[in-house]
C-alpha cells in the first residue's frame, strides 16, 4: 500500500513515442483505471510502474522512494500481464503459490490456503487447480495470472493488472468485475489498472485515468467523465452505442447528415460540436416536418432495449429505446426527434464547455 | 434459398463421447437462425457436420428436403468462416477473397467489384496486399469472413465470426451483418457463445448446453418466456437472480417467500401450475428475476431487505451487487436512484416480470392469466 506518482515520464521506443510526457499520481488504497485503446500507451505506462522497462525521461516514486532504476522484484508490487508468464511445469495451485513462497516470506501456511481458496472461489478456478496451464483455455490461463496476482495483493505496495479480464467471455467478465472491485476494496490495495472497455472503467474506478496517443487527456471520477467527457476524444471512448456527434455551421445551423436544421436553442451559444447521447433521441414512424428524415439503417434488440441505428444522408445516427412497441424495418423512414437541450456542447477545439 | 432440416441428428466420438445429443430442429429459407450456448454444449460439432465437415454419427441433415449426408462438403454450396479462419497463407488477401470467385468463373473485374464491396463493409481496405501472417487475429477473422460472404452461397455458416475483433469493430460488424442478411437472405447459421450477438442479429435463437437443444425462439421469445432455468440465465445481462423461495397456499391466495421475507402473493386462480408443481418439491420454487425487474417496494406486505455491498456505474445505469438471507442479488436502475454501500432497502419484483422454474426439472412454470 503505498502512493504512487508518475513525474513528467517519457518513453521511446525508436522514434515512436508510446509515453509522452505524462504525469499522475494515485493516493494510497485508490483504485485508478487506465483507459485508452489499443496502441495508446497504456501497456507501456504499466510495465514501467512494474519496473520491466524504463522510463527514458521523467521518475516513478512508489510513496517517497524514487523507483527509477529498482529491479521487478525488489518493487514489491503483485502484477499480471496480458501474456500471463504462468510457469508451465507448475499445477494452477502451485503458480499461484508462487508469489508467497519466496525465501523470506513469512506467510504461515494456513493463511496460504485459506487466501488461494479465497481467491480461487472469486474467479472461480477451483475445479483447475491441480491442472497444468497448457491445460487450459485462454480464458482459463487469464484468471489463473490474475489470481497470482490478487492472493498478494495485501502485501505489496501496490498492484498492476493489465487488462486482467480482457479475454474473459461477456458472462464471467460481467459478474467478475464488481467481485473484484469488491475484493481489491477490502485489502485496501492500491491499484492500477488497465482496460480499453469503458464500461469496466466506470463500473470500478475510483477515478479513470484516459490515454489517447501516449498523454493523460482526462483524469476524473467515473461520474464527471461520463457527464462532462473533457473533449470530443474522450466523448467517444464512452458508451455503448456511442455519442452522436453534430457539427455547427454557424448562426445555430446544425449539419445533420444533408441537411441543416436551425435551432434557436444554439444561436446564442458559441458551439462547433453538440454531442447528444443515444437516449435523447426518439424515433417517429410518421411524416413530421418539424422533425428530422432519416431511414432505418438496422434494429439490435438487446433484451427489454433496442439500438436502432438511422441514417441521414450519409450520417449514421446511433440511438437507443426500449423495444416495447416500438419495432423499425430496415429502409423504414423515419423521423428524428433530437433532445438537443441535453446536449454536450464543444468549442472549435473540441473542448467541452459549460452552458452559461 | 434454401431450408435445412436437422432430424435426430447424434455427434458421437471415438464411440462414446456425445457431443451432439438427438437434436431435430428446422430452419427457414432465408432464415438467420443463431446457435447460441457455452463451449462445449455441441453448436459448433453441429455447424460442422452441416457443412459436412464431420460425420454425421446418427440422424439426417437435409437441404430442401433431400437428404445431404453422403453429399461430400465441396458439393453442398456452402460458405463458410470460421473461428480459425482457415486462410491460404500464400495468397495476399485480396486472392483469398477473390478464390471463391474464381473458381466460379467469374471475370476479373466482376472479381474485383465484389472484393472491394466487401472490404469496404468489413472496414479493412488498407490490407488488400499483405499475406495472412501479416495481419492480426481481428484482421484475419475479416478477411476469412469476406471470403465467405462475397459469393452468394446457398447456406452461409458462421462460427463465432467476430469474436476476435476489438469491441468497437465488433459493435459495428454486429449490424452490418445483420444489414446484409436482410437484404440477401442467404440461409445463415450463426454460432456463436455470446447472447448479445444472438439477440441482436438473429430472427431465431437455437439455445444449446450439452448436446441439446433447451429452446428454439425469437430474441424477443427467449429473453421474455426462457423455457428453463439455463436458457433464463444464460440470456440476458448482467444474468438473471435466482431465489429459492418457499410457497405458502392461503385460501385465496398463494404468498412466494424468500426466508423470512413475502416476496409477492398471487390469486389462487392464477396459481394451479405452480400448486401442481410444488407437491414433489417440498413447496419450494425457484423465482428468476432480472437486475432490472425490482423496484423499491412501497408496499408494506410484500419486499425482501437487502444489503446495498457495492454499486457499479455503468453510464445511465447503476448494477448494484446486494446481500440478502437468499444469497447475493444484483439490482440494475437507473443511476437518478442512488443508494450507499452498507445501507439497506427493501425490494419487490415488478409485477409480470417474475419467472418460476421448477426444482425437480429447472423447467419454466406459466403462472395464469
Amino acid at each position: 500500500m503505498s502512493r504512487i506518482q508518475i513525474d513528467r515520464v517519457t518513453k521511446k521506443y525508436g522514434k515512436v513515442i508510446a509515453i509522452n510526457n505524462l504525469s499522475f499520481s494515485c493516493e494510497d488504497s485508490e483504485l485508478i483505471i487506465v483507459l485508452g485503446k489499443p496502441g495508446a500507451g497504456k501497456s507501456t505506462l504499466l510495465r514501467m510502474l512494474a519496473g520491466i522497462e524504463e522510463p527514458n525521461e521523467g521518475q516513478i516514486y512508489f510513496g517517497n522512494n524514487l523507483m527509477n532504476g529498482v529491479a521487478p522484484e525488489k518493487r514489491n508490487v503483485a502484477m499480471a500481464f496480458e501474456t500471463y508468464a504462468l510457469y508451465p511445469h507448475f499445477l494452477v495451485k502451485q503458480n499461484m503459490l508462487s508469489p508467497l513462497m519466496s525465501p523470506n516470506n513469512t506467510i504461515d501456511k494456513n493463511l496460504r490456503e485459506k487466501r488461494i481458496h479465497e481467491v480461487s472461489q472469486l474467479l472461480e478456478i477451483e475445479p483447475l487447480l491441480e491442472r497444468k496451464p497448457s491445460q487450459l483455455s485462454g480464458g482459463q490461463r487469464q484468471r489463473v495470472s490474475l489470481a497470482r496476482a490478487l492472493v498478494k495483493a495485501e502485501d505489496t505496495n501496490c498492484v498492476f493488472l493489465d487488462e486482467p479480464i480482457s479475454h474473459l467471455d461477456a458472462r464471467l467478465r460481467n459478474s467478475l468485475r464488481g467481485e473484484l472491485k469488491k475484493y481489491l476494496k477490502d485489502k485496501k490495495a492500491t491499484v492500477i489498472y488497465t482496460t480499453a472497455d469503458y464500461a469496466e472503467a466506470l463500473g470500478i474506478a475510483d477515478r479513470i485515468l484516459i490515454i489517447i496517443d501516449g498523454t493523460v487527456r482526462m483524469f476524473a471520477s467515473p461520474d464527471k467523465v461520463f457527464d462532462e467527457p473533457k473533449d470530443l476524444g474522450v466523448a467517444n471512448m464512452i458508451g455503448d452505442p456511442k455519442i452522436n456527434i453534430f457539427e455547427v455551421n454557424g448562426k445555430g445551423t446544425i449539419q445533420v447528415g444533408d441537411l441543416t436544421p436551425t435551432l434557436k436553442y444554439f444561436e446564442k451559444v458559441q458551439a462547433k460540436y453538440i454531442g447528444i447521447r443515444p437516449l435523447d433521441i426518439n424515433i417517429m414512424s410518421s411524416k413530421n416536418l418539424d422533425l428530422i428524415p432519416g431511414t432505418v439503417y438496422v434494429t439490435e434488440p438487446i433484451g427489454y432495449d433496442q439500438i436502432v441505428r438511422v441514417m441521414v444522408g450519409s450520417k449514421m445516427i446511433n440511438i437507443k429505446m426500449p423495444l416495447e412497441n416500438n419495432t423499425f424495418a430496415i429502409n423504414q423512414p423515419v423521423w428524428l426527434d433530437i433532445n438537443w437541450k441535453n446536449g454536450l456542447i464543444f468549442d472549435n477545439d473540441g473542448m467541452l464547455k459549460g452552458l452559461d | 434459398m434454401t431450408t435445412i432440416g436437422i432430424e435426430n441428428v447424434s455427434k458421437i466420438y471415438d464411440g462414446k463421447v456425445v457431443g451432439v445429443d438427438d437434436i431435430s430442429l428446422s430452419i427457414n429459407e432465408g432464415e438467420f437462425m443463431a446457435f447460441l450456448g457455452p463451449s462445449g454444449c455441441g453448436k459448433t460439432s453441429t455447424l460442422r457436420m452441416i457443412a459436412g465437415l464431420e460425420e454425421i454419427s446418427k440422424g439426417t441433415i437435409y437441404f430442401d428436403q433431400k437428404p445431404i449426408n453422403e453429399i461430400p462438403s465441396n458439393r453442398r454450396n456452402v460458405a463458410m468462416a470460421f473461428e480459425n479462419y482457415g486462410l491460404y497463407p500464400h495468397m495476399s488477401v485480396y486472392e483469398n477473397i477473390a478464390y471463391p470467385l474464381k473458381l466460379r468463373g467469374f471475370t476479373h473485374d466482376q472479381i474485383a467489384k465484389k472484393v472491394v464491396e466487401i472490404v469496404r463493409l468489413l472496414k479493412f481496405e488498407s490490407y488488400l496486399d499483405d499475406k495472412p501472417s501479416d495481419l492480426s487475429g481481428g484482421v484475419q477473422q475479416r478477411v476469412s469472413l469476406a471470403r465467405a460472404l462475397v459469393r452468394n452461397p446457398s447456406v452461409l455458416l458462421l462460427d463465432e465470426p467476430i469474436s476476435h475483433l476489438d469491441s468497437e469493430l465488433r459493435n459495428q460488424m454486429r449490424g452490418e451483418l445483420k444489414r446484409l442478411h436482410a437484404l440477401n437472405k442467404t440461409t445463415t447459421i450463426y454460432v456463436t457463445h455470446d447472447q448479445l450477438e444472438a439477440l441482436t442479429m438473429a430472427d431465431r435463437i437455437a439455445v444449446m448446453s450439452q448436446g441439446k437443444i433447451r429452446q428454439v425462439g425469437t430474441p424477443k421469445k427467449i429473453f421474455y418466456s426462457p423455457q428453463d432455468q439455463f436458457v433464463a440465465t444464460f440470456v440476458g445481462e448482467p444474468p438473471m437472480n435466482i431465489i429459492s423461495c418457499s410457497v405458502i397456499q392461503n385460501e385465496d391466495t398463494v404468498d412466494i417467500w424468500a426466508g423470512k421475507y413475502r416476496m409477492i402473493l398471487f390469486p389462487i386462480r392464477q396459481s394451479a401450475n405452480l400448486i401442481e408443481d410444488i407437491k414433489n418439491t417440498n413447496n419450494e420454487v425457484n423465482v428468476g428475476i432480472r437486475p432490472m425487474d425490482f423496484e423499491v417496494s412501497d408496499d408494506p406486505r410484500i419486499g425482501i431487505q437487502v444489503e446495498v455491498r457495492l454499486g457499479e456505474h455503468l453510464g445511465e445505469n447503476t448494477l448494484y451487487h446486494l446481500g440478502s438471507v437468499v444469497g447475493p442479488l444484483l439490482y440494475l436502475t437507473s443511476r437518478s436512484n442512488k443508494f450507499k454501500e452498507g445501507g439497506t432497502l427493501v425490494l419487490k419484483p415488478l409485477k409480470n416480470r417474475m419467472h418460476f422454474f421448477s426444482k425437480k426439472t429447472a423447467m419454466a412454470i406459466k403462472i395464469l392469466d
